[in-house]
């Protein structure tokens, strides 16, 4: 017995070898890219003073993070970007859901390869070009909207660069027009993974289209959409600096729905040049960001167990 | 094989003496173990190492200066050539090397901090940041003694009133940048529309303070207004800067670092919130004003568009400017119109330690960096190698000896381009460039001379015990600051808001700290 165990782990490690040769890179990566810096994360207790190095510069506790509660804003940025991220990730995923199972339903290869390549083009538009396009869009005197549809429409011209109303919507809009293509690419890939043969079975059993959808797709979707979902919420402190920042083109006065905790720190350290500052506003985030992961993770755990990360 | 061998060998023996070498230099507290080592590295060094340390500076190797610098431009390919040439003067003069490292100006400070903080050699460089945090941070060297010694000529070019602006308890860390410091507040206005309207800027003065401003103030709008109502496409006044129509520099101030709390005028002691002043209040309203009456572009606090690309388009009619002599020329240069322009306010110098260059904590050997700063600071060859690169190769001549790009070439297509020609430490005794007025170094140097300081000018402040509400008051400027200065925004509403908020933030614990500190240094420097 104990032979046969033996020989069906060897059997199995030969299987998953190349598996593993193909993770080396991702792995090498990771830990490069996101543990070594981990080890930084002292600095943000530092009071850094270059001639004696990071290492044996002055602990000072929490010092660092009081400038992130220090004012009124504290409230106003962690509301905008916990907010937003929740109407990203809400929306992001319905929209991302759907486009994915509309695009199942083409039939013609090259209609579907054709909706492909335009959903996912403004995700190669670097934002500063965005914040363009916006600009000749939402432009007091030249733009599209004030020149040509508000006027079509019989509306007074806006002047959007000092509305702070308009800009949730200004900034959902293009969040959702900009990650739509790669949002759906995985829930697509997913869909195209479910066994066609239930699909047939359905349908000889005379389900509709939309019955098979609603009973056979979204069921089978629910993993992929709650991983999804969980791995977005770890990041639910951090916002798209360049959506935040650019867009608006850094006006002063859309700060009240514009402003999230990366611009903030972005624009409170920008003259003070003190590292130990904004490392103590990354490690926040990061903090906060876990914490929320592992709430979550364990409330969807609690509920379906096989749907959890861990 | 062997030889494999003892090439490693070589190589052992010589990191061995390496260590023995840092050994030495890194353990200053015990004098015995120090002699030890000095002697066992002399030793093994032998009489090679005497001559290299001696004390007769002719056969000695010529040290390294490692020289950093930002450049605000495309890459200079031409490096090497430059600092061949440069140090063609600087190995027989002071017997120093210099090798130029030029760091991209917009990632400048990151770099400096990265490369200080893993303890990369520097020797001499632009210091990055505020002076007073590189300070406060110690990643710059005391140069006080140095100065003394190796520097008296380069304390004489900034100046003896301009080097107080640089004094920390007594001491000096780092170099002023010397250009001209004379500037002040200008109006500049198309002269061809002056003409067509018969109008002229005679009647402006320069003026002391803000309320003497008002007959200046009141002449500008009665010109913007005929400008306004018979040029209905014309922005009759330009702002200089994005969301900035700079109208309130007219307010005499030193900002004592930020701008968070500064002392009006030039003789005041008294740290007061600026942007609950009166006059910036008053400069508010007036810009309100404007801005209703369609003197300044709707979209001013986010345009894209530069002043400069306004003006040049035929699209604007005036512009408010800090500028030296020879504004107007630059306006020539920059936008093809012929402006005239009228001097508003009278200078002020309150700081100058906004660009310094400094001597790194990670220099090797401070007495050289000294002698090579001396010479950055003094030697008009070095200037002009350092602003223009070498003669016939990026830069020519003109008939009038200023320098110009050769025929064909500009700053994107130089190998070596002058666009940092500000940036230098002593842009006065570099060559003068193309198109700037006859006499232009000696005027500017003579405004220097005559310019007024402020009393405070040398009151550097060290916001260590305050970074909390800098941070948090910095973000709250930046959130009204454009507005109120272009216009754009009521001011009725938005003033007292945006005070509120800089009090919550806590602008009062700045100003007193300020206080204190300033009180503390006007009594160490016997300043009533």
């Amino acid at each position: 017995m104990p032979k046969t165990s033996h020989k069906g782990r060897r059997l199995k490690w030969k299987r998953m070898r190349p598996l593993y040769i193909m993770m080396i890179p991702g792995t090498l990566y990771l830990i490069i890219n996101n543990y070594f810096p981990m080890f930084g994360i002292f600095i943000a207790f530092k009071k850094i003073d270059y001639s004696k190095g990071i290492f044996a510069s002055q602990w000072t506790g929490f010092d660092n993070f009081r400038f992130l509660f220090a004012t009124k804003d504290a409230f106003v940025i962690t509301r905008n970007t916990i907010l937003y991220n929740l109407v990203f990730i809400v929306l992001g995923t319905i929209a991302g859901v759907t486009v994915a199972i509309l695009l199942n339903e083409v039939i013609s290869s090259v209609w579907k390869k054709l909706y492909q390549t335009i959903l996912l083009l403004p995700q190669l538009i670097s934002m500063v070009i965005v914040a363009y396009i916006g600009y000749a869009f939402l432009n007091v005197e030249n733009g599209f909207l004030n020149n040509s549809v508000l006027p079509l429409l019989g509306l007074e011209p806006v002047s959007w660069y000092s509305e702070p109303r308009y800009w949730p919507f200004i900034l959902t809009i293009t969040h959702l027009w900009k990650g739509l293509g790669y949002g759906s690419v995985v829930y697509f890939s997913a869909i195209l993974g479910i066994d066609r043969e239930l699909y047939e079975a359905a349908s000889i059993d005379g389900a509709k289209r939309g019955q098979q959808i609603r009973l056979i797709t979204l069921p089978l979707l629910k993993t992929t959409i709650i991983i999804m979902v969980l791995m977005s919420v770890g990041n639910i402190f951090r916002s798209d600096f360049g959506l935040f920042y650019q867009l608006p083109l850094n006006s002063g006065a859309l700060y009240s729905t514009t402003n999230t905790i990366d611009t903030y720190v972005f624009r409170a350290l920008m003259q003070l040049n003190n590292t130990a500052m904004s490392s103590a506003a990354g490690v926040f985030q990061s903090v906060v960001g876990f914490i929320v992961i592992v709430i979550v993770n364990g409330i969807v755990r609690r509920v379906d167990e096989d749907s959890a990360l861990y | 094989m062997s030889k494999v061998w003892k090439k490693w060998m070589a190589l052992f023996a010589a990191l061995a003496m390496a260590a023995v070498m840092t050994g030495c230099s890194g353990s200053t507290g015990s004098g015995e173990q120090m002699d030890a080592g000095m002697q066992s590295a002399q030793e093994q060094k032998g009489g090679e190492a005497s001559e290299a340390r001696g004390d007769d500076g002719e056969e000695s190797e010529p040290a390294e200066v490692i020289f950093r610098f930002a450049n605000y431009g495309p890459v200079l390919t031409d490096l090497q050539l430059v600092e061949d040439a440069m140090n063609e003067i600087l190995i027989p003069k002071i017997n120093c090397k210099i090798r130029l490292e030029a760091i991209d100006g917009s990632n400048y400070d990151n770099q400096m901090n990265l490369d200080l903080s893993s303890g990369t050699r520097i020797d001499v460089a632009k210091t990055a940041g505020s002076y007073n945090t590189a300070i406060a941070q110690n990643q710059i060297l005391d140069m006080t003694e140095l100065l003394e010694e190796y520097g008296q000529e380069a304390k004489a070019e900034v100046g003896e009133k301009y080097m107080q602006g640089v004094m920390v308890n007594g001491k000096v860390y780092g170099l002023p940048n010397v250009n001209g410091r004379g500037a002040v507040m200008q109006f500049g206005a198309r002269t061809d529309l002056l003409k067509k309207y018969d109008l002229s800027l005679d009647g402006f003065s320069q003026q002391p303070d803000w309320e003497s401003q008002s007959a200046n103030l009141r002449l500008m709008e009665e010109i913007l207004q005929k400008v306004a109502d018979n040029e209905p496409d014309l922005i009759p006044l330009v702002a200089d800067q994005v969301g900035n129509v700079r109208l309130d520099e007219i307010i005499p101030r030193t900002n004592l670092g930020d701008d968070l709390g500064v002392v009006m005028g030039g003789d005041s002691m008294d740290v007061v919130n600026y942007y609950a002043s009166k006059q910036f209040e008053e400069c508010c309203y007036l810009l309100r004003d404007w801005y209703q009456k369609g003197f300044i572009m709707k979209d001013v606090a986010t345009t894209t568009e530069s002043s400069n690309s306004i003006l040049s388009g035929g699209k604007g009619f005036s512009v408010l400017s800090n500028s030296e002599i020879g504004w107007d020329a630059q306006l020539k240069n920059n936008t093809s119109y012929d402006f005239t322009c009228v001097k508003l306010s009278l200078p002020l110098v309150g700081n100058v330690s906004g660009m310094t260059y400094s001597i790194p904590v990670t220099a090797a050997d401070p007495v050289a960096s000294m002698k090579v700063l001396n010479e950055l600071y003094t030697n008009s060859e070095i200037e002009t190698l350092l602003t223009f690169g070498v003669e016939d190769v990026h830069y020519v001549l003109t008939e009038e000896g200023k320098a110009a790009y050769p025929e064909g070439i500009d700053a994107n297509t130089s190998s070596y381009h002058h666009s940092n020609f500000w940036a230098v430490p002593n842009q006065l005794i570099a060559l003068e460039m193309e198109g700037t007025v006859a006499d232009y170094n000696k005027t500017l140097k003579e405004n220097n001379e005559t310019a007024d300081v402020a009393k405070v000018l040398g009151f550097v402040f060290d916001n260590s015990s305050v970074q909390t509400e800098t941070a948090a008051c910095t973000a709250v400027i930046d959130e009204y600051k454009n507005g109120l200065r272009s216009g754009s925004i009521d001011v009725d509403k938005n003033l007292p808001e945006f005070l509120k908020k800089l009090e919550d933030a806590g602008i009062n614990t700045i100003i007193e700290e300020k206080q204190r500190q300033l009180d503390q240094w006007a009594a160490d420097n016997h300043i009533q």
